[in-house]
């Protein structure tokens, strides 16, 4: 990492790039990692320090990647406080139960961020306005595959996708949502994500593998059976 | 060679310094005061009066000065906490282009923006008789919890001044900056930013040179003008019971009570009682009234104990919202005036279970904290990439300008590195008047993220993309920020569009909002116009 400008326009040209490759991380990084990664980063390429030297142009290079650069450690930041949550509710139950199987503890221990929305089927919103506001379909950022597939009671016409088996076949009203990080072992869902990770990436091959290592992790979890068999059905 | 002002633009005072050689050096007042109120006067006679002359002309023509201007800059006028506001405001408010008040004075209109330029340019002006020479970059303070529209207001008011604003930071990561600068700590302080119109918490880690915000929250109408307010009140129901007659219905009346509550309060800061009367009072029937007084500090914070536990209340969300508890908290700061108030420490005390520092000027530290950041960002300017070789030389190093004659030494040991956050919660409108969240509270800022959405009907050529900041799941409850038109987009049936919205929160805490429809290829662009914002 010699010049800023290289640094901004290496990323600019990987638009595809995840958010540990973004921060230069490695798969298992910490939370402590990932804030040392961060402010690695800014002392380096924070458009603070350049507005000097940089013209106008180059300096909106700069802040364009360090802004995505921020969003993947405010993501990531995220995903592990909530990772460190889950683990340490799960610890806590432990010494009570210890054979006891972790998985669909129901939202009560872990809510699913998406939990409160009112994503029933039963009651799609009215559609009928002068000016429509647009619909969200997928998130094409990095706002975390935790953070919930948006809005899915208007019901697009988008192919579900992996990161939203909850969303898949049948719209079945289940009026608490069984989602990926209250239905398996916290060590399950880290292979999870990363299989949630490179799928998004497109690497096929890889998200199998994550996901395989998911189900070994916790072959209790029937959710991780139900998405295992739906990507071996073709999707 | 050009240099630079930090500049605590505050609702009821402003403070102005630049960093120097020395240390801070506070812009000084015709009579040597570093605090200049924040009011402007339009005297009938003609031309405008900054400052302790406006604060003065209070009491000869209470309707030509405004004051306060801060609680309404970049404010859309329609929202119901600034309709509350405005009545309590003390000069007429009339709805301008894009929904910002503008102040009316007898035949004069003034937009929020023209009036704090006014007192950015009375600060700019003592500011280069202080130095011999002209002044033109700034750095000015914002309240954490500002919003998009108060900040490009605050912009605009540097930018009629003639001022080019470097950048806006934060009140309270300015105190945090002019405390923590130098020191080369590595520990986790809280801010408690009271001052006279709005109230800030903000939670940092500092470590040497890197000041990263974990955490900020605030509350707008909360201040010691509040508590003058209350104060002021029961002067006038004392005065109503003593000669029968409301004063509430003479704004010179009130004026003058709102002043002697202001008095009342600054004493009861020091002593346990306050006693003696207030004279010159003018009756609306004819004569002139004493009205006696008697005031208890137990009897005073009684009557303020509501704001205190609001702010109480901000604070202990802030440190829930960045999980950490009273005890991780190394050093407590006390910023703003109304922090004087021997109560607020008490009850920071009693939070914390430390003492809250009181060893900076509650008033001045801000100011401190912007000069530092100016003398930053402009050595950064001037000196170029020289700067991280004296870096490496000494830490206490600092880089010499010559500047008309007289030598002015920036700072420069180690650069200072802010990473302040995003102040609120952004999201869009979609189907069935719900939000989408794009952005929560709290993010590390500059920061971009992106979503792609959708139209809902077939053939659908036009898009709205409302903005809104807020929590609340239905649009209608949260706080518009403004919206962006998409046109002329091809006809598809509904869901074969994808239109990327973009946001993007820069440096100063402004959102910029782009949004683009992918698929036709043609790249549609709108950006956001924000409601209240100078158009």
């Amino acid at each position: 990492m010699s010049d800023v400008l290289t640094w901004a326009r290496r990323w600019a040209r990987r638009s595809d790039a995840s958010d540990h490759e973004l921060l230069e991380l490695p798969r298992h990084a910490t939370l402590e990692d990932v804030r040392r990664a961060y402010h690695k980063l800014a002392r380096f390429a924070h458009p603070d320090l350049h507005r000097a030297t940089r013209s106008t142009q180059e300096l909106e290079e700069i802040t364009q990647t360090f802004a995505r650069a921020s969003n993947a450690y405010a993501v990531l930041t995220a995903r592990l406080r909530k990772a460190a949550v889950a683990a340490k509710a799960s610890a806590d139950r432990a010494p009570q139960a210890p054979h006891a199987p972790r998985r669909e503890d129901g939202p009560g221990t872990a809510p699913r961020p998406t939990g409160s929305r009112p994503a029933s089927p039963a009651s799609p919103p009215a559609r009928a306005t002068a000016s429509p506001p647009p619909a969200p379909t997928r998130s094409t950022g990095a706002p975390g595959p935790s953070s919930g597939t948006p809005a899915r009671a208007t019901a697009s016409p988008e192919p579900a996708r992996a990161d939203s088996p909850s969303s898949a076949p049948g719209g079945t009203p289940a009026p608490l949502p069984i989602g990926p990080s209250n239905a398996m072992s916290p060590k399950a869902l880290v292979h999870y994500r990363r299989a949630e990770l490179s799928m998004r990436r497109g690497a096929v091959a890889e998200a199998r593998l994550h996901l395989k290592l998911a189900a070994a992790t916790d072959p209790q979890s029937a959710f991780l059976r139900k998405v295992m068999a739906d990507l071996a059905s073709g999707s | 060679m050009s240099i630079a002002l930090g500049i605590d633009l505050g609702t009821t005072n402003s403070v102005a310094a630049i960093a120097t050689a020395t240390g801070v050096e506070f812009v000084l007042g015709p009579r040597g005061e570093r605090i200049h109120p924040s009011a402007v006067a339009v005297p009938s006679g003609g031309g405008v009066l900054v400052g302790a002359e406006a604060r003065l002309q209070r009491l000869a023509e209470p309707d030509s000065v405004i004051s306060s201007a801060k609680r309404f800059i970049g404010q859309n006028l329609r929202s119901p906490l600034v309709q509350a506001a405005s009545s309590a405001a003390g000069f007429v408010l009339e709805e301008g282009a894009n929904q910002q008040p503008i102040a009316v004075l007898r035949d004069r209109r003034m937009t929020m923006p023209e009036v704090s330029s006014h007192i950015l340019l009375y600060l700019k002006r003592n500011a280069e008789r202080q130095l011999g020479s002209r002044v033109s970059h700034a750095v000015i303070t914002v309240p954490a919890n500002f919003t998009d529209g108060q900040r490009q207001a605050t912009k605009e008011a540097g930018r009629l001044a003639g001022l080019e604003v470097l950048r806006l930071i934060n009140e309270p990561t300015a105190a945090a900056l002019a405390y923590g600068f130098g020191k080369r700590l590595d520990e986790r302080i809280c801010v408690f930013d009271f001052g006279g119109g709005t109230f800030d918490a903000s939670l940092l880690r500092v470590e040497h040179e890197l000041f990263e915000v974990e955490a900020s929250e605030g509350e707008f109408f909360l201040g010691g003008d509040d508590i003058d307010r209350a104060l002021a009140e029961h002067l006038a129901d004392d005065f109503e019971r003593r000669f029968g007659v409301d004063p509430r219905g003479d704004a010179l009346l009130m004026m003058k009570l709102q002043m002697s509550a202001e008095s009342l309060k600054c004493h009861l800061s020091e002593h346990d009682v306050a006693e003696g009367e207030i004279d010159g009072l003018d009756l609306p029937a004819g004569g002139v009234a004493t009205l006696p007084f008697r005031l208890t500090r137990a009897r005073f914070e009684s009557m303020i104990a509501g704001f205190l536990d609001r702010a109480i209340a901000v604070t202990e969300r802030t440190l829930a919202n960045a999980g950490v508890s009273p005890a991780d908290v190394s050093e407590v700061l006390c910023v703003g005036g109304t922090t004087r108030i021997p109560a607020v420490r008490e009850r920071l005390a009693e939070l914390f279970g430390r003492e809250p520092n009181v060893r900076i000027d509650p008033e001045e530290v801000v100011a401190q904290g912007a000069a530092i950041q100016a003398g930053s960002l402009l050595g950064s300017l001037s000196a170029g990439t020289g700067m991280a070789v004296r870096d490496a030389v000494a830490t206490t190093a600092l880089s010499p300008l010559s500047l008309a004659g007289r030598t002015i030494e920036l700072i420069a040991p180690s650069r200072p590195l802010l990473l302040d956050v995003t102040p609120a919660t952004l999201a869009i409108q979609t189907a069935g008047g719900f939000t989408e969240m794009l952005l929560e509270k709290n993010l590390p800022i500059p920061i971009e993220r992106c979503r792609t959405f959708t139209t809902l009907r077939d053939n659908q050529t036009r898009v709205e993309i409302h903005c809104c900041r807020g929590e609340e799941k239905r649009y209608a409850d949260n706080e518009p920020i403004g919206m962006l038109v998409l046109e002329e987009l091809p006809e598809r049936l509904r869901g074969d569009l994808h239109i990327e919205v973009t946001f993007r929160v820069d440096t100063d805490g402004i959102l910029h909002v782009r949004a683009r429809d992918v698929v036709s290829g043609v790249k549609r662009e709108a950006r956001l116009n924000i409601l209240g914002a100078p158009a």
